[in-house]
């Protein structure tokens, strides 16, 4: 146990030049230590192996490498974050448009309805969900990031499932063009319905 | 001359020449995945760490500043990144052998099964070791560095550093005396 922490320590850098001198002097004469010190030095160097690897590894982790080095982040670009909301935004707007007239049948001034929800889309891009846009059956790959779903696409669909517009008046559109956020245009189209 | 072509190589990458960091990664690659390997133990996260040192090198070059070796830069940079995964590992899964062993029954790039079995002892052994034995144990031992380039790479003092080793060589060895 002596003789093995002196040799860790000799190859380890450890040992003084005296000490270090009499550790390789005392090899050279004594078989024990020397022994020991083949038994030890043949185990740390079995240790060392470096296999072969399959190569197409090597190949593709340069690739890898390069398209993500010079590949632009999508979670970084600012102007495809703004170009996405302004897409599904867009998105967003003919869906409930058409969804409306689809549902409704009725003579609803659609550019009030249009002119409400434009006012709204910007809010839109901010806290809506991409699972609450798929919800309302535009189908999409990507989503928009924050805080989603104060709004629940179930207040809109059960909103619009429900609703005829033809109590809805000019004023009541004026009314809610003036909310803040699309949440509160829901909520004041449902109380004024229900 | 591996220096002053690494050199050569780095002012041509800076000049726009995206084939000098080809030749740069082709010759580095191998020594950043090893270490790597060794230091985090599997493949899949060797891979991690292969990736973004390469990626590091591309993006920071421009940043060495040649007052070391690049491949000491090179190896600085492989190190500590996987110090931090290893960091990230262990706040997320508690690092345990069970789990090193699902991470090592993964996808593997060991094309012999003799050597693939007994390099998973030989990351077993490694993996026991505290991380900064281990960085000190593979950088002296599997890299063969000095101790100054060692110093230079982990920031610590040359005495340290042989202390470490010590201590990393007497678990290695009565890991080994152990199992006979």
């Amino acid at each position: 146990m002596k003789n093995n922490d002196t040799i860790l320590k000799y190859l380890s850098g450890l040992l003084d030049e005296r000490e270090k001198a009499n550790f390789e002097k005392e090899l050279v004469e004594n078989s024990d230590l020397k022994k020991e010190f083949e038994r030890i030095s043949k185990e740390l160097d079995d240790l060392k192996i470096t296999p072969e690897v399959d190569n197409v590894y090597f190949a593709n982790l340069e690739q890898k490498v390069k398209s993500k080095s010079t590949g632009k982040s999508k979670t970084h670009n600012l102007g495809f974050s703004l170009g996405l909301g302004a897409v599904f935004s867009i998105l967003f707007i003919i869906a409930v448009y058409n969804f409306i007239f689809d549902k409704s049948g009725n003579n609803v001034n659609s550019d009030k309805i249009t002119s409400t929800i434009v006012l709204s889309s910007d809010d839109l891009a901010d806290s809506y969900s991409i699972d609450d846009l798929e919800n309302l059956g535009i189908s999409t790959d990507d989503y928009f990031s924050a805080g989603l779903s104060e709004l629940s696409d179930k207040d809109i669909i059960s909103f619009l499932d429900n609703t005829t517009f033809d109590d809805i008046s000019e004023s009541l559109f004026s009314d809610i063009s003036k909310s803040d956020n699309f949440s509160e245009m829901i909520d004041e189209l449902k109380n004024l319905k229900y | 001359m591996s220096e002053q072509e690494d050199k050569r190589l780095i002012e041509e990458f800076l000049a726009g020449s995206e084939a000098a960091y080809n030749m740069l990664a082709r010759k580095y690659r191998s020594r950043i995945y090893w270490h790597a390997r060794r230091m985090v133990g599997n493949h899949e996260d060797a891979d991690e760490v292969a990736q973004e040192t390469l990626i590091a090198i591309y993006k920071k070059v421009k940043d060495f500043k040649a007052l070391s070796s690049f491949s000491t830069w090179v190896y600085k940079i492989t190190s500590s990144r996987s110090l931090n995964l290893i960091r990230k590992r262990k706040v997320k899964n508690f690092v345990t052998l069970d789990f090193l062993k699902d991470k090592q029954n993964k996808e593997d790039i060991i094309k012999n099964f003799e050597d693939k079995e007994k390099l998973k002892e030989v990351e077993k052994r490694l993996m026991k070791l505290p991380d900064k034995q281990r960085e000190v144990f593979v950088l002296r031992h599997f890299e063969e560095l000095s101790y100054n380039e060692i110093s230079e790479i982990t920031g610590q003092a040359i005495g340290t550093l042989k202390a470490n080793y010590f201590h990393a060589l007497k678990k290695i060895v009565k890991e080994n005396g152990d199992e006979k």
